[in-house]
């Protein structure tokens, strides 16, 4: 008889020390999962388009967990954990746009800061320096797309980072509804439509960054209206002043999309086909803004890239 | 009376026991369940806790769904009751409301949707892909605040992982204490086995007949051992060989 009791009370014993121990993973687990809320990506479509990250499944919202993980086999989607600044002049080769990472040194002989700068390329993953990703589009007509007044780029501690963000859309090609590799296979495009929002705000720093370095003199709401872009590797060497306009390592780069803070309608970005259109999306901190400076570091960013069909 | 109480307290025990286990189990098993995008996903079912009245009198605030997850192999009908992923203020939610309309175009499925408490549609079509589940029509009242709030930190903690230390310490603690209990029993039989056996009286064997078969023949060896054991009689007799 206290044979069976004692039997009894281990198996219970055994019960409760499962149930608490596997409680407690669940608890532990629940409480260690972090959102990453220091880059997040978001892509919408409204009005009829559809939107996929591998051409198969159509959705109307995209988001950055959906660009890391639910990409076509092969893709080379780059959402590194944090952004460093580039730059681009927008030109484009094997459907990829050409990006540079830049570093700022001394000059021997006068001290007077220079630039240097390096090809950066993307690679699959989360390293990197900027956000490179393939989305296609579905549409059951030729359709002319826009962004709508509420796309741009936000950040949580208005430090100045939203400012200097930018966007590229780089069109890859069409192929018919159904044709799934065809438009992953898809690298056609020449050329790179650069999309500038906030373009009318600046921090103090950004101000003073501007007269210091660039020799601009701009207020908190003006408007730059364009900017030097890194157009080639530049070496030491070359000791390249920080406002240099030299068309050896630089082109004048005027954004096709430009909005503010608060915009007042939709911005026209192409036309897309009947069919599945693949469009690669690119989204950095551009090293040659004004507003690039060091006070509008260590911030979450946000890109709210909104597709529409209606004007 | 006072056994009787005893005996009360210790059914009331054990069923507050077995009900926080069961809740327990029930509340891990929807965590440590497949996510993704963490919702939890139980066999293809998929619990939901209601938190607006958008659906209202239909489902209302509060209620916990349970909704089978969507492959996306079949069209939908008007009037089904879906639960599907949207983005707003740039967080993404799972929203659950009912599709007005079916659209194709060409081929491409969309959905418009809205909630029975709404006035107008939803401002977004709903593609095939952000479909979650659909709504099998079981819901349970209030069951998805109290599951709201077991999930939460602080509810799982207080109310799931609290308890079950408890209940494992009485246990473990009801166990050394049946060991002890048992141990001692044990050591007192032996004592008493001992006892036995050193008081009990030698038995008689004078008078008492020894048939002896017709041939026996008895084998002595050379030299025999005899080992005395305590509280055995051992007689032994020294016999030739006998023929009769």
């Amino acid at each position: 008889m206290k044979k069976k009791k004692l039997y009894s009370a281990f198996i219970m014993l055994l019960i409760t020390a499962i149930a608490l121990t596997t409680a407690s993973y669940a608890w532990f687990t629940q409480n260690s999962t972090v959102s990453m809320a220091g880059l997040n990506v978001n892509v919408t479509a409204a009005d009829g388009i559809q939107i996929s990250m591998d051409a198969a499944t159509w959705k109307a919202a995209l988001t950055v967990e959906d660009i890391k993980g639910a990409a076509y086999t092969g893709h080379v989607n780059q959402v590194p954990d944090s952004l460093v600044p580039v730059s681009t002049a927008g030109t484009v080769a094997n459907g990829k746009l050409l990006m540079y990472k830049g570093s700022i040194g001394a000059n021997p002989t006068t001290g007077a800061q220079i630039l240097s700068a390096e090809a950066t390329v993307e690679q699959a993953g989360a390293t990197g320096d900027f956000i490179a990703f393939d989305v296609f589009l579905l549409t059951s007509a030729q359709t002319q797309l826009y962004l709508t007044q509420d796309a741009g780029v936000t950040s949580s501690a208005s430090k100045g980072l939203e400012n200097a963000a930018r966007l590229a859309f780089l069109v890859e090609g069409n192929v018919a509804n159904g044709a799934t590799s065809d438009a992953i296979a898809l690298t056609g495009a020449t050329s790179a439509i650069i999309w500038e929002p906030n373009n009318n705000a600046h921090t103090t720093s950004g101000i003073a960054n501007a007269a210091n370095n660039y020799g601009i003199s701009i207020d908190a709401t003006s408007v730059v209206a364009n900017y030097q872009g890194v157009n080639a590797i530049i070496p030491v060497a070359a000791n390249v002043p920080l406002n240099s306009s030299d068309t050896t390592y630089f082109q004048t780069v005027t954004p096709t999309i430009k909005t503010g803070t608060a915009p007042t309608g939709t911005s026209t970005l192409f036309t897309i086909n009947a069919g599945i259109t693949k469009v690669r999306i690119y989204a950095w901190v551009e090293g040659q803004d004004v507003d690039c400076e060091n006070d509008a570091s260590g911030t979450d960013v946000t890109f709210n890239i909104k597709f529409t069909k209606v004007a | 009376m006072k056994n009787k109480m005893k005996k009360v307290l210790d059914v009331l025990g054990n069923v507050l026991m077995w009900s926080v286990i069961i809740v327990a189990a029930c509340v891990t098993v929807v965590s440590l369940s497949t996510k993704e995008k963490g919702i939890a996903n139980v066999m293809g079912y998929i619990p939901f806790s209601i938190q607006t009245a958008s659906m209202e009198p239909t489902i209302n605030t509060g209620d916990l769904i349970i909704t089978k997850k969507y492959d996306g192999s079949t069209v939908l009908e008007k009037g089904t009751i879906i639960s599907f992923f949207a983005i707003e203020q740039e967080k993404l939610i799972v929203k659950t409301h009912r599709i007005d309309t079916v659209l194709n175009r060409n081929g491409i499925i969309s959905y418009v949707t809205k909630g029975d408490n709404n006035n107008s549609i939803d401002p977004t079509e709903v593609a095939p892909g952000d479909i979650v589940s659909v709504y099998d029509g079981t819901r349970c009242a209030i069951v998805g605040y109290v599951l709201t709030f077991l999930k939460s930190q602080i509810g799982f903690l207080i109310f799931v992982i609290l308890p079950l230390f408890i209940f494992f310490v009485y246990q473990l603690y009801t166990f050394i204490v049946l060991i002890i209990e048992t141990k001692k029993e044990e050591a007192m039989q032996e004592l008493e086995t001992l006892k036995a056996s050193v008081q009990a009286p030698v038995p008689a064997t004078v008078g008492v007949p020894v048939q002896m078969p017709a041939q026996m023949p008895v084998q002595m060896p050379a030299e025999q051992n005899v080992q005395m054991q305590t509280g055995e009689q051992m007689q032994v007799q020294e016999q030739t060989q006998i023929n009769q």
